[in-house]
């Protein structure tokens, strides 16, 4: 039980982390990747397949969709960019996510 | 502007690259980029491989489940597309249809007429041949008994019984289920001036559980309220008369209802739509022997009725356990059969008979008893498909023709790049919203179509109430199915098959030779079926006109019949007979009565036979129609009814009791029994009883017709009533009436209440009433036929019409031409004509090979004429070359008025 509801949290996270680097404009998948990586410092370690993974579930739900297109470096690559659905859910969540993360805050410095 | 749905098409590329490529070509960027990175952090390219890997987890599982989505993704954008596209198809179909409400009209009426006549005839054929009668357990289970005996060589099979038959056939059949019986008279329901004779059913006790009905109220009758001879006096009443009568009142039940002037309890009513066994309304159901006595003895038979052997009145109905017990319950019934007769014959005579007893099925049309009524439904249904069929050809031909006209536009769009499979999807769906259009018309044209046809041609039957059932609209479904595949699919594979450069640079009359063959071999199948369709209605006609004036040997115009059972109101035999004498006299002297007559038996409707044998023979040989049918009447009854007398007298009022006792025979009598001698003078003795006089023959009247018009002659005997005891008291008074009889009727009626207050119900009907049922198959074959083939005749001229008038159109320029090289206004006439009347022929000619090949299949459903009668032929296809001639003489004049320069010009 325990374990399942992290991975929930976890997969929900990933979703948000993952539409707000697309917020900035298309992005293949290895730059969201790397976008993620570097951003947190690596402190936030996601495996590249579940960021894939993520990916597509979110473009089978229409909140992002992809077109092929030429990379930096001239080879074919897959682009995801938000939805307006996309772009809804992202307010969303990240409010949803504030508001959880500023609970556990008030919780935690009440010891 | 409009759209060509096939462009945005070309530039989607992702249709190419599979769902499996795309997957693969996402993850195999993301690992070179990621050892790229890696081994620009110093990695060797090994450890940036392995790292990469780790990285990213189960490779071969994100792969796969990767795919999966992918697959999902792509199956809904194709779904979400083909809906698109579809939308798109009606829209344009709808603005098509908008733009040319008149070829959209045509179309859908055309297809509405052919597939509601379809559903119509469905809805027919299915009552009285396909469904059971309604509300039975396992109708198929249930089967009616039937009875064959021989008598001179000749087979006569029939389902009556006599009550003691009943018992011992109940008896043998161990194997059954059960055995019920019934008998369904029409008796007086009510009191007073509100009592009518309604159709009831008398039925033994375990009728309503052999059928396995269930009562929507109260209960069926006990054994015990069966109980010969004098049963209870219960009633389970129909669902209808509850509703009319007592507003569906839950507590009918203990009420009384009257019916042949006797209270009876209601203790049941049954469920809605329930008819018994037969598809006639009934009212009323009572126990056998609570009715019985009163009907059995009163009208027929002196001794008590459940003992009565030699009056077969009863129906049996029995229910097997399952299919297979068949074979056996049926030899079980033959020994009871058997039986039943060795109560009565010796065994020599029976052996003789060869009496066999059968299990047929339920419904009366495909057993013993059936009637041409549904053999001619089911010809009906038939031509129904063939004016369906003609629809389709004319509905093909109009899409064609407007396809042709269209060809410049599709070829733009084909080279504009729309795919030929969106061309022929567009095709087919402006055909799909046309038929189903026309579906949705043909639904209510089967439901008014259905009233017309149920209650006016075939109305003896209990329809119910929901005139289009889900069959009926299944059915409707299939017709339009077929109807939009015959009607779209030629026209839109040919529409798409066009030569693009040819199409486009030509102008829009020339070319089409090959289409234009098309329509022309389907205007000839329109033809060759409008001739079969118009020689069957025309034969029917026929059929019915000679039905109506065949010789029944008496005139049934203008003859009323007036029954009134003085004995069930309480009179005494004697009195009874004085009461009609008294009624006679009253009768005779109403205005517009010119002749009045009293007798026993009533044509078409009931009939007596009797043994004779002639002084000095020892038997009389019976010719195969059998013993003489006999009828006691008074001195004015031969003008009363019209029968001729061919040789010596009537009767008069001299015949009386103590004179002389006489009889008049018919001409099939007196041939029979006394071959090239004077008939008058011989003497005839009735061996009803002993010591019988022997009756002096004074005249020889005609032939007549008393039991059905395609009977052949029987002999037939009249008495004079004076001089005549007779078991039974019922008397009928037949009268002549100088006009409609309608009037009189009333006169009649009130006479009978006035002489007899007590009584419950005069029974006045016009002879002709009594034959109508009787001229029911051709009348219907009549109608039916004739509304086809009047509506096949419309359509083939619509056709041949819409041919002619586009042939025209599109050689206005060769008009054009031949008018300045000096044709005349008739040569160009005569040239349009003449390709009209060339097709129509050619349909004739087609037409006549199928009547005469298929006329001997409805030889026996005629009446006196021929399957190939020539006059109805040469009429008909004289009709259809008019009609022909007709339909092309519109484009015909349209192309005489052709201005030469004008024509030149155009295009």
């Amino acid at each position: 039980m325990q374990g399942r509801h992290d991975l929930d949290l976890l997969q929900g996270t990933l979703d948000v982390l993952v539409l707000k680097t697309l917020s900035w404009g298309p992005r293949h998948g290895y730059a969201v990747a790397r976008w993620i990586r570097d951003t947190t410092g690596d402190r936030v370690r996601v495996e590249d397949g579940a960021l894939y993974t993520a990916l597509h579930r979110m473009e089978q739900r229409g909140w992002i969709e992809s077109e092929w297109g030429l990379s930096e470096n001239n080879r074919k690559a897959k682009y995801y960019q938000l939805t307006p659905g996309g772009r809804k859910q992202l307010r969303v969540q990240t409010t949803t996510w504030t508001i959880y993360a500023e609970a556990v805050f008030t919780v935690l410095r009440a010891v | 502007m409009p759209r060509f749905p096939g462009i945005h098409r070309m530039f989607r590329s992702r249709e190419i690259s599979s769902v499996e490529r795309e997957v693969d070509d996402e993850l195999s960027f993301h690992f070179a980029m990621r050892v790229q990175e890696l081994i620009a952090k110093g990695l060797t390219p090994e450890a940036a491989n392995a790292e990469a890997e780790r990285a990213f987890g189960d490779v071969a599982l994100v792969r796969a489940s990767l795919q999966r989505m992918g697959r999902e993704v792509r199956g809904r954008e194709r779904r979400a597309e083909w809906w698109a596209d579809t939308v798109r198809d009606v829209r344009l179909a709808l603005r098509g249809i908008r733009r040319q409400p008149m070829f959209a009209l045509t179309v859908v009426l055309t297809l509405a007429l052919g597939i509601g006549a379809n559903i119509a005839m469905f809805g027919i054929v299915d009552r009285l041949l396909l469904r059971p009668p309604a509300h039975l357990r396992a109708p198929d289970l249930l089967r009616r008994l039937y009875f064959t005996i021989t008598s001179d060589g000749e087979e006569t099979t029939q389902p009556h019984m006599s009550y003691p038959q009943f018992l011992v056939m109940r008896e043998s059949m161990r194997s059954a289920a059960g055995v019920a019986a019934f008998y369904s008279p029409e008796l007086t329901l009510g009191e007073g001036d509100a009592a009518r004779p309604q159709p009831t059913m008398l039925v033994t006790a375990n009728f309503f559980s052999t059928l396995g009905v269930r009562l929507v109220l109260g209960r069926s009758f006990t054994d015990e309220e069966d109980t010969p001879p004098a049963g209870a006096r219960v009633a389970v009443i129909s669902y209808e008369l509850w509703q009319r009568e007592y507003g569906g009142e839950r507590q009918v039940i203990g009420n009384p209802v009257t019916i042949a002037g006797d209270r009876y309890e209601i203790i049941g009513v049954a469920p809605r739509g329930f008819t018994g066994v037969d598809l006639k309304r009934i009212e009323v159901w009572v126990p056998l022997s609570a009715a019985a006595s009163k009907i059995i003895n009163s009208r027929y038979v002196p001794e008590p009725w459940n003992q009565a052997k030699n009056i077969e009145w009863l129906r049996g109905i029995a229910r097997v356990n399952e299919p297979a017990t068949i074979a056996r319950t049926t030899s079980e019934a033959t020994g009871g059969f058997r039986r039943a007769l060795e109560a009565t014959l010796s065994t020599a005579r029976v052996d003789s008979m060869r009496p066999r007893a059968a299990l047929e099925p339920l419904l009366l049309e495909r057993g013993p008893d059936r009637t041409p009524t549904a053999r001619i439904a089911v010809w009906l249904a038939g031509m129904a498909l063939v004016v369906l069929l003609i629809a389709c050809a004319n509905v093909a031909n109009l899409l064609l023709a407007r396809a042709l006209r269209r060809r410049r536009e599709i070829a733009l769009r084909l080279a504009l790049g729309a795919g030929r499979g969106r061309l022929v999807a567009h095709l087919l769906t402006e055909g799909m919203l046309l038929t189903l259009f026309g579906g949705v018309c043909a639904v209510f044209i089967a439901h008014w179509g259905g009233v017309l046809v149920r209650e006016i041609v075939i109305p003896d039957v209990a329809w119910g109430d929901t005139l289009v059932d889900p069959r009926m609209l299944l059915v409707a479904g299939a017709a339009v199915l077929l109807t939009w595949t015959l009607t779209s699919l030629v026209p839109a594979l040919q529409a798409s098959d066009i030569e693009l450069a040819g199409a486009l640079k030509t102008g829009a009359r020339e070319g089409g030779g090959k289409r234009s063959r098309t329509r022309n071999v389907l205007v000839v199948a329109q033809a060759a079926l409008s001739l079969v369709l118009l020689v069957g209605a025309g034969l029917f006609l026929r059929s019915l006109h000679n039905a109506r004036s065949v010789d029944l040997g008496f005139s049934a115009d203008k003859v009323l019949t007036v029954e009134a059972n003085f004995a069930a109101a309480g009179y005494s035999n004697e009195e009874s007979l004085a009461l009609y004498e008294r009624l006679l006299e009253r009768m005779g002297s109403l205005p517009g009565v010119q002749h009045a007559s009293l007798g026993v038996t009533i044509p078409f409707s009931t009939l007596l036979n009797v043994g004779i044998r002639l002084p000095g023979r020892d038997s009389v040989r019976l010719p195969p129609t059998g013993p003489p049918r006999i009828n006691a009447v008074t001195a004015d009854y031969f003008p009363t009814l019209g029968t001729p007398i061919r040789q010596g007298r009537g009767f008069t009022e001299r015949d009386r009791r103590g004179a002389t006792p006489v009889t008049v025979v018919n001409e099939m009598m007196a041939r029979t029994l006394w071959p090239g001698q004077n008939p008058l003078g011989q003497c005839v003795i009735i061996t009803e009883s002993e010591g019988e006089p022997c009756l002096e023959v004074v005249g020889i009247a005609a032939d007549v017709r008393w039991n059905d018009l395609q009977e052949h002659p029987a002999m037939q005997m009249y008495v004079a009533m004076a001089q005549r005891v007779w078991d039974s008291p019922l008397r009928v008074v037949y009268l002549r009436t100088t006009e409609d009889g309608t009037a009189l009727a009333h006169a009649a009626r009130r006479e009978v209440r006035e002489m007899v207050p007590s009584i419950l119900f005069a029974d006045v009907n016009s002879l002709a009433q009594n034959i109508e049922p009787s001229m029911r198959p051709w009348r219907l074959g009549a109608t039916m036929f004739t509304v086809f083939g009047a509506l096949a005749l419309v359509l083939a001229a619509l056709g041949l019409y819409s041919v002619i008038a586009y042939d025209v159109a599109q050689r206005m320029h060769e008009m054009g031409i031949r008018i300045v090289l000096g044709a005349r206004s008739a040569d160009v006439l005569l040239l349009v004509v003449g390709q009209g009347v060339r097709v129509a022929g050619l349909g004739i000619a087609l037409g006549a090979i199928i009547v005469l090949f298929t006329g001997r299949w409805i030889r026996s459903l005629l009446f006196e004429i021929s399957p190939r009668d020539p006059v109805v032929i040469a009429a008909m296809t004289l009709t259809l070359l008019l009609v022909a001639v007709a339909a092309s003489l519109i484009p015909a004049w349209r192309a005489t008025r052709v201005h030469p320069s004008e024509a030149l010009r155009a295009d």
